[in-house]
């Protein structure tokens, strides 16, 4: 990897607008918003699951991954761009996955009573997938927004136990719409 | 290359910091009015000069951004130009005392009159983020109390406050439920301020430097100041008129303005004010 980055050219203010890009996503959950193109990216890692990666994690942060994502060279660009370590179990901070990789939900870090924010952040690679409408509430929504999200998200309700849970991007190429644990997803 | 300004990473804190304080801020959106912990940096000016707020604006600054900061809603104080011109020069973003040409907004102790909207953010600075302190001194039993939802005690406090005085004497600080969930201190801003964080467009953030503590509260949330059916909530002000601008519905400071101590009530929110003369 000796090659000059081809993303993040400016690690301190692309991190900076990612982040805010992130920050919208689940302050306003169920809104599509789009982070900047890179390229370069080992497969199937998408542009938003990347970004996501890059702004959040660092050598102090447990990666999960699914199944199609565990391959060297999504872990070698992982150690190389993060130093994050991968992990084998499913509690760690971060995880990145196919929705059917990450199931159960529950099995993530939820938090606890007195720290409901050690909890883990997922994202959902590939969100286009297998679509159902949905309607969503909650805090960030201004009146009830009526979405297309993975059918089986329907399962992150057993990870949920407001103030208790897990927040979740969804991701596809470089799109990302978060749903933070407060959001209620009804069909 | 060398030039002092370059010694800065953008926006003065390392990245390490920044992500740390990143995801404390994932986390303080995901859960409304909760506290979540981060380890608090030395920044370049004292605690009590909002360290805690610098640090978060630090954190979500972006070349584009236009900050605006304010101290008592004047842009004018030492606190708010010295915190100013630090981002100015260590992110080189654009400065305004404009309040709707403003993205990033850090405030101490007023909350615009100018409504926000979606694409703004609000960061406050917070010398004392546990609402329960003052009842439970001990950090580890106020997070059991908030743990269990266990307020018992503030209704208390507050209903002994109206047999006392005859009616709820809290005039800053005054505390909110956020999200039907946690009791949230919203920093102290009069409580004429609190209704403008009931479902507000803007994204709200709390930093305590001091303490440690990083909270938030999305845009379109409850949140409600406590009360009880008999002494409801009233978002009071002092009944008078702006001398300035003549505006009836805006937050008040009584200044001084001579040397034989002739007072005036004018806005306080001073953009505001100078944006209604005219
Ligand atoms: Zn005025």
């Amino acid at each position: 990897m000796t090659n000059p980055l081809p993303f993040f050219q400016d690690q301190s203010k692309d991190a900076a607008r990612a982040f805010r890009i992130a920050l919208k996503a689940m302050a306003m959950p169920g809104k599509i918003q789009n982070f900047q193109v890179i390229d370069g990216l080992p497969t199937p890692l998408s542009i938003a699951g990347a970004t996501l990666i890059l702004v959040f994690c660092d050598f102090n942060t447990k990666i999960f991954l699914g199944e199609t994502f565990r391959n060297k060279n999504v872990e070698d660009w992982i150690n190389f761009y993060t130093g994050a370590k991968i992990s084998g179990d499913k509690n760690v901070d971060f995880a990145v996955g196919h929705i059917e990789e990450l199931l159960p939900f529950h099995e993530f870090p939820i938090g606890t009573d007195e720290y409901p924010d050690r909890s883990a952040n997922i994202v959902i690679e590939n969100a286009s997938k297998d679509v159902k409408s949905f309607s969503l509430n909650g805090p960030g929504i201004k009146e009830t927004l009526h979405v297309e999200l993975p059918e089986k998200i329907i399962e992150r309700e057993s990870a949920i136990s407001f103030p208790l849970g897990v927040d979740i991007f969804l991701a596809k190429e470089n799109f990302v719409m978060g749903l933070p644990r407060t959001t209620m997803v009804e069909t | 290359m060398s030039n002092s300004e370059e010694d800065f990473n953008f926006a003065y804190l390392d990245e390490q910091t920044k992500r740390m304080i990143r995801r404390a801020l994932i986390k303080a959106i995901c859960i409304p009015g909760y506290q979540v912990p981060f380890a608090s940096r030395e920044m370049p000016m004292p605690y009590g000069w909002g360290t805690g707020g610098v640090q978060v604006t630090a954190a979500c600054l972006q070349e584009t951004d236009v900050l605006k900061v304010i101290d008592q809603g004047s842009d004018d104080t030492t606190n708010a130009v010295s915190i100013r011109k630090f981002f100015e020069r260590v992110a080189g973003v654009k400065t305004t005392e404009n309040t709707g040409k403003a993205s990033v907004i850090q405030t101490r102790h007023r909350i615009p009159e100018q409504v926000l909207s979606e694409d703004q953010i609000l960061v406050y600075q917070v010398p004392i983020p546990e609402p329960l302190r003052f009842l439970e001194p001990r950090e580890t039993e106020t997070r059991v109390m908030h743990a269990l939802e266990e307020y018992g005690l503030m209704h208390v406090k507050l209903y002994e406050d109206i047999s006392i005085n005859g009616e709820i004497s809290t005039a800053y600080a005054y505390p909110v439920k956020v999200n039907d969930r946690y009791i949230m201190d919203p920093s102290p801003t009069p409580k004429f301020d609190n209704p403008k964080m009931n479902f507000c467009s803007a994204i709200q953030l709390f930093g305590a430097g001091r303490e440690q503590r990083i909270y938030a509260v999305p845009p379109y949330t409850k949140v409600i100041s406590l009360d009880f059916e008999d002494y409801p909530f009233e978002a009071s002000r002092a009944e008078k008129t702006c001398e300035i601008c003549g505006a009836t519905n805006t937050y008040l400071d009584e200044v001084v303005i001579d040397d034989k101590g002739t007072r005036m009530f004018s806005c306080s929110d001073s953009d505001y004010c100078n944006s209604q003369k005219s």
